[in-house]
């Protein structure tokens, strides 16, 4: 008698047990710690009767049976059930009482959200063949068509539906949005697979996975197939200075190179429906290069600060993908790069796939259509590497969401053969569920292989386009300023901040520790200046400035932008943190002032600190080298001071009169 | 040692005139150093006669003639200084005579092979006066340099170097001594033991008992023709030339930038085996067959016992197993086998790229490169305008009509009048070539027709008459050829099946061709 019931032990609640002869709440029932002592003669029992146990769910883990816990909600006395229903605890959860994952947190990008406001329907104009109706009328032939028009995709080339077009094709199968509209938003299209052994089983027969493994809880089979729709449709440059940027890093060293894309998505209209990333900046992350490799920081220690000035910058702003070199110069012609990545080879090899999909993981895109409330991801891969004719070209693309969740679940492995990915084999206490991978065979028919141990790496690619605009507005109109994260290379540093920004004043009589002599063309010039995605990303992490300073100068580098944001270098110029900066620009080369003082510092420059100031080959000298420079640059007109001793010299004067050193 | 010298001395056709020179001349030196008198120019041709008036003379005026021996028939122990060394052992009287002349020192000399003092010439110093009368002792080098063989006459004159060398170049005769460490400081200490250098000359320098030569390549600062400088007492320079017979060694490859490849050990060749546990055996027949043929051990050793009481007993040797035919496709299954979708599909023992595995954060881009090859690249297809260009090109009919008459001249003529219109026209050729042979053949050979009825009996007589009319008529025999291939046929298929009802096997034949 002891024996309590051991099914769902851990989630009834024991004290609510009761014994009864007749079902639901008709006959008497004995609470179950009434019985503990007592013999079955005592209670009146024999052999054979027919028990009814009936018991209440601990409320402690409601979460953990959905099923009951809805209807707890909607009963408040579950144990006590409404007269109207008495078989409520035998009855099964009728299929709407599935609870729907709350997805209103789910902040959707604007783009998805303005792409679900249309009707994305692809007009077409009057058929001059087949149309024969007016100017205003409309038949088959010139109806709008449905953004996912299979006819319409091959007739334009387009390889891959948009996301949005590929959610409208989801959804056509639902019934019409009346009275059941709610539900329709509310139930997600898609859903994500998954190739990982569900533990503990939801069925709950056996022990979990190691153990036991049964046909719920395990993973079915995947079958590999190109993905008919793609996140991103296109990457957008903002500019070819950006692109430039990177590869002049391999110039110099002859290592590769990476870095993070910053952008934003916008709607691209020449794919219904379609999502484009447009790349404003790049930001580099700390990093190894080597000739035929490059090790990135992993984790990315300042992806959080980095985004959040990303968003400062502009709404939405913010890490969409990545880009990296892999240049190879020809042996036979070191002016040309090798043609690595084509039909015969490959075009990104398994690691970098499995990369990509990893990354793509760590930045998934959130959307309510979803049940997780996000899916897949919009970070796009790019490679710069050679062409057929030895020059350097973009190529971009994105892993699939069968790659994310091969990658997820660690099924798959790279190999030293690029266009090859492995499925692992499974160790103890792993299941690795069989992949197939389906094509059309030299009959044309369609087949399916066993993916292991290998599958050819084009099954987890999805292409993007690329290119850059007609006509270019960039956020970041200077690109002046050093890269973060090339140590050696180009230093960043904040003598060269000063450099560059007395270098600018220094064009006109203004001083550059008092913002208030400037003139207005030299604002805009420093205004122009300021707008430099590496320069305000350092200025942000340089401490310099306060936290609203920081937003603001954010702001004010992309002033040109936003019309709303006109004044915002104004704030910034009358800002402490700029008053500072001012400063130090003072003190760092009192010189300086002095040469412009006697209005004639422009026409002595000397080569040596400009180039200190584009950041070419010699990385930003200590303040007093750097002063020095800056003094025989303004030393033309009036005395030279000795960067050594301080002592003012006669402008014609080669070396210190006091301390005998060369000026 | 001695027995050399005056072998030498007899062989030796000129006569220096050595005791009767060195006598009153020494004397008379002295007698004028006594008196304390110098002469300024005494530059006699070897004529120090009047040498010793008043100061110091001349270096010059003492001039001399001796039997030249190496440094290595001396008597006594070997000294380096003397065997390897710019200095040389002169007789007393020489010193004497030196002395008398009041030279001052150090004495330095120039000595000249008097059969060819333009070419071999020489400086040296001198060491010490312990040489027999008129005989001097010069060092191995300096013998060779004057061509001097043992005995032979000498000339020497006193000289005076007035240049302090500061540099000499020298270069080795040989590549060993490359080998010694440190060249400089045994070239230094080589040169104590000389007070003069000759440029020009091959000097030996013995060094941890190997003897080095060396060239005297240059001397600085440059002095007169014979290019002699004083090495006493000053701070010399000693450069080197490539040593003769030094090749350039190839300047090694510029070090290759290590790459990741290298770093990480990254094997882009390398395979595994699809299956690393194949359930499969690797051979199906294994070695235990051989290994009872090795042993031939007798195996029915024991005594059988038969039903009718006969006593059996063992045959010895156990006979050997039948061989399996090495093609055999026999799979033992005394493991048990398990069977994949994998192993089915392909040979599991089939090389598979092997396993990249990088630490996070790690791109490799160093793959094997394959180059494009444009051979192998699919051709852009044809636009619809170059289609039709092509087609314009392409006349529609070339070819040659065949008419069923044989009649190509008839033919051809049409074809190549107006290939634009030639279909027309061919068209009715073929039509009226058609209705010719039916002509002829409701008209002509009949008897063909009549000969086909009367062989249903038998066939083959039929066949053997076909090829007469063959030869003679071809065209109308070729249609009845036809019609009566398709009795034959008939035949042959009744026949087909009469047999199927016979024989089985024969049947098994017929359906399997």
């Amino acid at each position: 008698m002891d024996q309590l019931p051991q099914a769902d032990a851990a989630t009834i609640d024991r004290s609510s047990l009761k014994l009864s002869n007749q079902p639901g709440d008709k006959g008497e029932s004995v609470p179950f710690d009434a019985l503990k002592g007592r013999k079955v003669g005592d209670m009146g029992f024999t052999h054979g009767d027919l028990l009814f146990l009936s018991y209440k769910q601990s409320q402690a883990n409601p979460n953990s049976h959905p099923t009951t816990s809805a209807s707890s909600s909607t009963a408040p006395h579950p144990s006590q059930p409404d007269p109207s229903h008495p078989h409520t605890h035998t009855d099964p959860p009728l299929p709407n009482t599935i609870p729907l994952p709350d997805l209103s947190h789910v902040i959707e990008p604007e783009v998805d959200l303005y792409w679900q406001k249309q009707d994305g329907k692809i007009h077409r104009k009057r058929d001059t063949n087949f149309c024969r109706h007016g100017e205003k009328g409309m038949c088959d032939y010139c109806m709008p068509l449905e953004p996912y028009d299979a006819k319409y995709q091959a007739e334009n080339q387009i390889k891959h539906l948009s996301f949005n077009a590929y959610l409208r094709k989801l959804m056509v199968n639902r019934p019409a949005a009346t009275s059941s509209s709610s539900a329709n938003t509310h139930l997600p299209p898609l859903n994500q697979i998954s190739l990982s052994v569900q533990t503990p089983c939801p069925t709950g027969g056996h022990a979990p996975f190691p153990a036991g493994i049964c046909s719920t809880c395990q993973p079915s089979a995947l079958t590999l197939n190109s993905q008919s729709y793609r996140m991103v449709d296109h990457v957008e440059f903002a500019s070819p200075q950006i692109i430039d940027n990177i590869i002049s890093a391999w110039r110099r060293t002859g290592t590769q190179r990476f870095a993070f894309l910053m952008g934003r998505y916008d709607k691209y209209e020449i794919v219904p429906m379609g999502t484009k990333v447009v790349v404003e900046a790049v930001w580099e992350p700390r990093q190894e290069g080597e000739l035929d490799g490059l090790t990135v920081e992993t984790p990315w220690e300042d992806q959080d600060r980095v985004g959040e000035i990303a968003a400062w910058c502009e709404k939405g702003l913010g890490v969409v993908g990545m880009i990296y070199t892999d240049l190879t110069p020809s042996p036979d012609d070191i002016t040309k790069l090798l043609y690595k990545r084509h039909a015969q080879s490959y075009t990104a090899s398994s690691l970098e796939m499995l990369m990509s999909a990893a990354y793509q993981r760590s930045h998934p895109l959130p959307t309510k259509a979803s049940p997780t409330g996000h899916f897949s991801s919009r970070f796009v891969t790019c490679c710069l590497t050679g062409t057929e004719e030895g020059g350097i070209d973009v190529i971009a693309w994105q892993a699939t969401e069968q790659a994310e969740e091969m990658v997820r679940a660690g099924i798959v492995e790279a190999t030293v053969d690029p266009g090859v990915v492995r499925v692992r084999n499974a160790e103890d206490g792993e299941y690795i569920p069989e992949v197939f991978y389906s094509f059309k065979n030299e009959y044309n028919l369609q087949v399916k292989m066993p993916a292991k141990p290998t599958f050819p790496v084009e099954y987890l690619f999805v292409n993007v386009t690329n290119g850059f605009p007609v006509d270019p507005k960039p956020l970041f109109l200077a690109n002046d300023f050093a890269p973060e994260n090339r140590p050696g290379l180009q230093d960043q540093s904040l003598e060269l901040v000063i450099s560059q920004l007395s270098k600018i004043v220094r064009d006109s009589d203004a001083d550059v520790g008092d913002v208030q002599t400037w003139p207005e063309r030299i604002k805009k010039e420093v205004g122009k200046w300021l707008s430099d995605w590496h320069l305000v990303a350092f200025l942000c992490m340089q401490g310099l400035f306060s936290l609203e300073e920081q937003k603001l100068l954010c702001r004010a580098a992309t002033q040109h932008a936003h019309r709303s944001d006109s004044a915002a270098l104004a704030h910034l110029l009358a800002s402490g943190g700029w008053g500072t900066l001012c400063a130090l620009a003072e003190s760092s080369g009192p010189s300086r002032a002095n040469g412009q003082a006697n209005g004639g510092g422009r026409s002595a420059q000397t080569p040596t600190p400009q180039f200190g100031e584009m950041g070419i080959d010699s990385p930003p000298r200590g303040s007093g080298s750097g002063g020095g420079g800056d003094a025989i640059a303004g030393g033309g007109g009036g005395a030279k001071v000795c960067p050594h001793c301080t002592y003012e010299n006669e402008a014609g004067a080669q070396d210190c009169d006091i301390c005998g050193l060369p000026l | 040692m001695n027995h050399g010298y005056d072998d030498d001395d007899d062989d030796n056709d000129y006569q220096p005139p050595q005791q009767a020179h060195a006598g009153p001349s020494g004397i008379l030196a002295q007698l004028m150093g006594g008196m304390g008198g110098g002469m300024g120019g005494g530059y006699g041709g070897g004529h120090n006669m009047f040498g010793g008036f008043g100061m110091a003379a001349p270096p010059s005026a003492y001039d001399d003639y001796f039997k030249a021996y190496s440094a290595a028939v001396m008597t006594g122990t070997e000294r380096a200084e003397v065997l390897y060394g710019g200095k040389i052992i002169m007789p007393p009287s020489a010193l004497a005579k030196l002395t008398g002349l009041d030279i001052d020192g150090p004495w330095t000399f120039h000595l000249r092979n008097p059969r060819n003092p333009a070419a071999y010439n020489t400086y040296a110093g001198v060491l010490e006066f312990v040489a027999s009368e008129g005989v001097v002792h010069l060092p191995a080098w300096m013998m060779k340099s004057l061509n001097l063989n043992e005995g032979d006459p000498i000339r020497l004159t006193g000289t005076v170097m007035p240049v302090k060398g500061k540099l000499v170049k020298v270069q080795a005769q040989s590549r060993d001594f490359e080998q010694v460490s440190d060249p400089r400081a045994v070239l230094e200490s080589a040169f104590r033991s000389y007070s003069v250098i000759t440029k020009g000359s091959i000097i030996e320098i013995s060094y941890n008992s190997l003897t080095f030569e060396f060239l005297i390549v240059d001397v600085q600062p440059p002095t007169d023709a014979n290019g002699g400088i004083s090495v006493l007492d000053t701070d010399l320079e000693v450069d080197f030339d490539v040593p003769k017979g030094y090749v350039e060694p190839p300047r090694p490859e510029p070090k290759a930038i290590p790459t990741m490849a290298e770093k990480l050990k990254i094997d882009l060749g390398g395979t595994t085996p699809a299956s690393a546990g194949s359930s499969r055996p690797g051979s199906s027949l294994g070695g235990e067959g051989g290994s009872l043929e090795a042993g031939g051990s007798e195996v029915f050793m024991g005594v059988g016992q038969s039903l009718s009481g006969r006593k059996v007993r063992g045959k010895g040797l156990a006979k050997k197993i039948e061989e399996v035919d090495p093609s055999s496709t026999i799979i033992r299954n005394a493991k048990p086998r398990i069977i994949t979708p994998d192993s089915l599909s392909s040979d599991p023992n089939r090389a598979v790229p092997a396993v990249l595995s990088l630490p996070p954060g790690k791109f490799f881009f160093g793959y094997t490169y394959v180059p494009f090859d444009h051979s192998k690249a699919p051709k852009p297809k044809p636009t619809a305008e170059e289609i039709a260009a092509a087609e314009e090109s392409k006349p529609s009919f070339g070819g040659e009509g065949v008419t069923l008459k044989g009649k190509r001249k008839a033919a051809e003529p049409a074809s190549a009048s107006a290939s634009g219109s030639g279909s027309g026209t061919g068209v009715k050729e073929e039509k009226e070539e058609k209705v010719d042979p039916w002509a002829k053949f409701g008209s002509g050979s009949g008897n063909t027709l009549r000969k086909a009825a009367g062989s249903t009996a038998a066939s083959a007589g039929a066949k053997k008459e076909e090829e007469k009319p063959k030869q003679s008529k071809p065209e109308p025999d070729d249609i009845i050829d036809a019609t009566m291939m398709d009795d034959d046929d008939e035949e042959e298929w009744d026949e087909n099946g009469e047999m199927e009802s016979d024989d089985d096997e024969v049947y098994i034949e017929v359906d399997s061709d």
